[in-house]
């Protein structure tokens, strides 16, 4: 038997859409055996906003006559309970512990089962990670600041000796503007070699500091261990961070960094303005401008150009500018969804990034409407193709 | 134009004096093939430069800590961002010396292991151990030939080991549960090394900090052996490896048994059935008995190559691991030529089909 009920067997586009009719139903609702699993998530920013994609999205499954599966992914019975289900979904907060978990648990996901996963492994694998970001752009030739990263003491020592100064200093996790320093001179940058090939670090956090402050930065740091505790272990927020140095250099004259969110072919922009006397926004808690005549088109497509060599479901992009050439700064995979709520419309490309033509859409748009929209036709494709292998089995004669 | 094919060196010597480089061999071999070998150094700042002028990548990672972290991403940048082919490519590499990630894979994937439980909460792992059936084995997620696995025999060594993953995080199993005057001495060694600006659970080059999770295994007695079943493509290379003395692990202890007639066709399906589902270049793929049945207790990506190549001949599977063909075919063949064979033929056979006057595309 046929594992959706004795359909006939078509081929090709006519078998798909056979197959999407009896997934969608004639009245344009899908069948209630698709299940989707769902893994809460809730946040409140520090502006007060809550967010809630899950919330969101088990409205729109229930809209489109979708049965939703809560997930706990920490339950034991975690992956089980997905893999009776025909996709999942976790907007996964970017701390440092969860998201160690994360990455494991959806990609196995994604390869040991099969199902559509969101977010897929091509759009979370640079998540938190800058340096797999920056070897990202410079393999895939996107325009990025100059970064110079350095796997031995030695190596970041030298550059240290001869880098021009000041160079931005970044740690490969941390968002909202934590683990990035304006390194002003060579001793603060011998400070950090020391700091990063020595005992590692969870921040950016300490400066360098006079030899008497040292000792007594040393003495606390036995003092907690003589509680049981390691000092430089980080806690659930972050991570330790060790063996490599990551050098940036430092672009001047940007008042203000252009946010593009990707979601699938739409582009939603934001300016968010460096603080005065900072080098860096405040993530999604300083000032911003959501007018789209102030971001460049060139902007816009460099952002699609990258999402589309990643691959992505969906990625938010920092831009800044290089005298007058966009380059990317940073990928982010969660990012806030009141940011994208607030554009007042957001373009949509058709076709190649570079050439395609762009349309100004007006209207506010939900990030997780955007996304969920986008899955559902990866659910359908990924059904389709399930069937399509079942039936060959059947045909083989594999049981 | 001639194939360009980037290769990073490798090194090492086994503790049974085995010298072991995947890049040596395949210089050689591309030699042979009429191919060219360029040799990168993946550590220098123009790396990517220099991958991105030939056709195709390699490296053979070692996988101590910082290279590892290091590979990873580059491997994973050139092979989506420049679009090139890499050994090894994400899917034979996301789980290298990832025993949390194998897990979740194994398990999702429907195959069967050891029942196993992983906790993200120092309360629940507390719980576990009051509760847990002793012995269990510990592991860390990564730690390779049996180091960082360990047999828990009763809750008080358990407790030892949540408390130490939960606060300041390990490097390794090294330490166990000790008297209180020899706990007090460790300590106090531990805060004279901090009090010197280093720190003793500090990771270093080889090893990483482990911390905030507890992955606990169910001991499967009666396994005097496990077996290793290196899959390359189409080919099983099987061996059994046999305990150390007195202890649990086969894992690193040298003491091989090659011959092919101790290991069941069934086993040999079972392994080809984990790699075609991550759908890797190669994988080892380590199987013990729960009774009768079969379990997998590890995925490994850099095995050592003599192992491999004494094996005294391989199967190869033809089509359906369920179903296909499986046939022994004698003779020993070392497992860098099978990797390049498989990485390098099908590249030199899609170079052909666009030209076939290619010269670079003439191969033994």
């Amino acid at each position: 038997m046929r594992p959706d009920g004795g359909a006939a067997v078509a081929t090709g586009d006519s078998w798909t859409r056979s197959v999407a009719s009896l997934r969608i139903g004639t009245a344009g609702q899908p069948a209630m055996s698709l299940r989707i699993a769902i893994q809460p998530d809730y946040v409140v920013h520090p502006n007060g906003k809550r967010q809630s994609f899950s919330t969101r999205w088990a409205e729109l499954a229930q809209a489109k006559n979708i049965d939703v599966v809560p997930v706990d992914v920490f339950s034991e019975d975690a992956m089980a309970c997905i893999s009776g289900c025909d996709a999942f979904m976790w907007r996964c907060p970017s701390s440092s512990h969860i998201r160690a978990y994360a990455k494991r648990f959806l990609y196995a996901l994604e390869a040991g089962s099969g199902i559509p996963v969101f977010p897929s492994l091509k759009s979370s694998w640079y998540f938190e990670d800058k340096l797999a970001q920056c070897y990202f752009f410079s393999a895939a030739d996107i325009p990025c600041a100059r970064t110079y990263i350095f796997w031995t003491r030695e190596a970041a020592e030298q550059f240290c000796e001869r880098a021009t100064y000041p160079f931005v200093l970044k740690l490969a996790g941390g968002h909202q503007s934590a683990n990035v320093r304006l390194v002003r001179d060579r001793r603060e940058a011998e400070f950090y070699v020391e700091e990063l090939f020595g005992h590692g670090v969870a921040s950016l956090g300490y400066r360098p500091a006079s030899r008497l402050r040292l000792l007594l930065r040393r003495l606390r740091a036995a003092a907690q261990t003589l509680e049981g505790r390691n000092p430089y272990v980080p806690g659930a927020d972050a991570e330790l961070h060790y063996g490599y140095f990551y050098a940036q250099e430092f672009l001047p004259g940007n008042e203000f960094e252009v946010s593009v969110i990707i979601v699938g072919n739409r582009a939603f922009g934001v300016r968010r303005f460096i603080e005065p006397g900072d080098f860096r926004t405040r993530g999604s808690s300083g000032r911003m401008d959501w007018s789209p005549e102030q971001i460049g088109e060139d902007v816009i497509r460099l952002a699609f150009h990258t999402a589309r060599k990643l691959g992505a479901q969906t990625v938010a992009l920092d831009i800044l500018h290089r005298d007058r050439e966009p380059v990317v700064m940073e990928l982010t995979a969660n990012y806030a969804s009141w940011v994208v709520r607030e554009c007042p419309g957001h373009w949509v490309l058709q076709g190649d990034p570079r050439s395609g033509p762009m349309e100004w859409t007006e209207g506010c748009t939900r990030a997780a409407d955007a996304i969920f929209e986008d899955f559902l036709d990866e659910m359908t494709a990924a059904g389709a193709a399930r069937y399509h292998r079942a039936t060959k089995r059947i045909d083989a004669g594999i049981t | 134009m001639a194939f360009k094919i980037a290769i990073q060196s490798d090194e090492v010597i086994h503790h049974n004096g085995e010298k072991q480089s995947f890049s040596d061999r395949w210089f050689q071999l591309a030699k042979e093939w009429g191919v060219d070998a360029v040799a990168v150094d993946v550590f220098s700042k123009n790396v990517i430069a220099q991958i991105a002028s030939c056709d195709a990548f390699m490296w053979r990672c070692d996988p101590s800590a910082l290279p590892r972290l290091y590979a990873k991403r580059l491997l994973y940048a050139i092979e989506e961002g420049l679009g090139l082919p890499v050994f090894p490519n994400l899917k034979s590499s996301w789980h290298f010396e990832d025993k949390i990630g194998q897990y979740y894979f194994l398990s999702a994937a429907g195959i069967p292991t050891p029942t196993t439980r992983i906790f993200w909460k120092r309360e629940q792992a507390a719980r576990y151990c009051e509760a847990a059936e002793y012995p269990f084995v510990l592991k860390l997620s990564a730690g390779y030939q049996a180091s960082n696995v360990r047999l828990v025999r009763n809750r008080e060594e358990a407790r030892f080991y949540v408390d130490q993953l939960f606060t300041h995080g390990i490097t390794g199993l090294g330490y166990r549960p000790a008297s209180r005057p020899r706990r007090l001495l460790r300590r106090l060694r531990t805060v004279a090394t901090v009090a010197k600006g280093r720190h003793p659970h500090a990771p270093t080059e080889q090893t990483e900090l482990q911390h905030g999770y507890f992955f606990a295994q169910e001991f499967l007695p009666g396994n005097d052996f496990d077996v290793r079943i290196t899959i390359i493509g189409d080919r099983a290379f099987v061996f059994r490896r046999l305990n150390r003395p007195d202890d649990f692990r086969a894992s690193g202890s040298g003491r091989i048994d090659w011959d092919p007639q101790q290991v069941g066709e069934d086993l040999v399906r079972f392994a080809f059935g984990a790699a075609r589902k991550l759908d890797a270049q190669t994988v080892a793929v380590d199987i013990l008995r729960r009774g009768t049945e079969p379990v997998i207790v590890e995925l490994t990506l850099s095995y050592a190559s003599w192992a491999v190549r004494d094996c005294p001949g391989h199967w190869t599977l033809y089509g359906n691991h369920e179903t296909g063909d499986l046939k022994w075919l004698d003779g020993s063949m070392r497992p860098e030529d099978a990797i390049f064979t498989d990485f390098v033929t099908p590249l030199l056979e899609a170079r052909r089909r666009v030209d076939p006057s290619d010269r670079a595309a003439i191969y033994p």
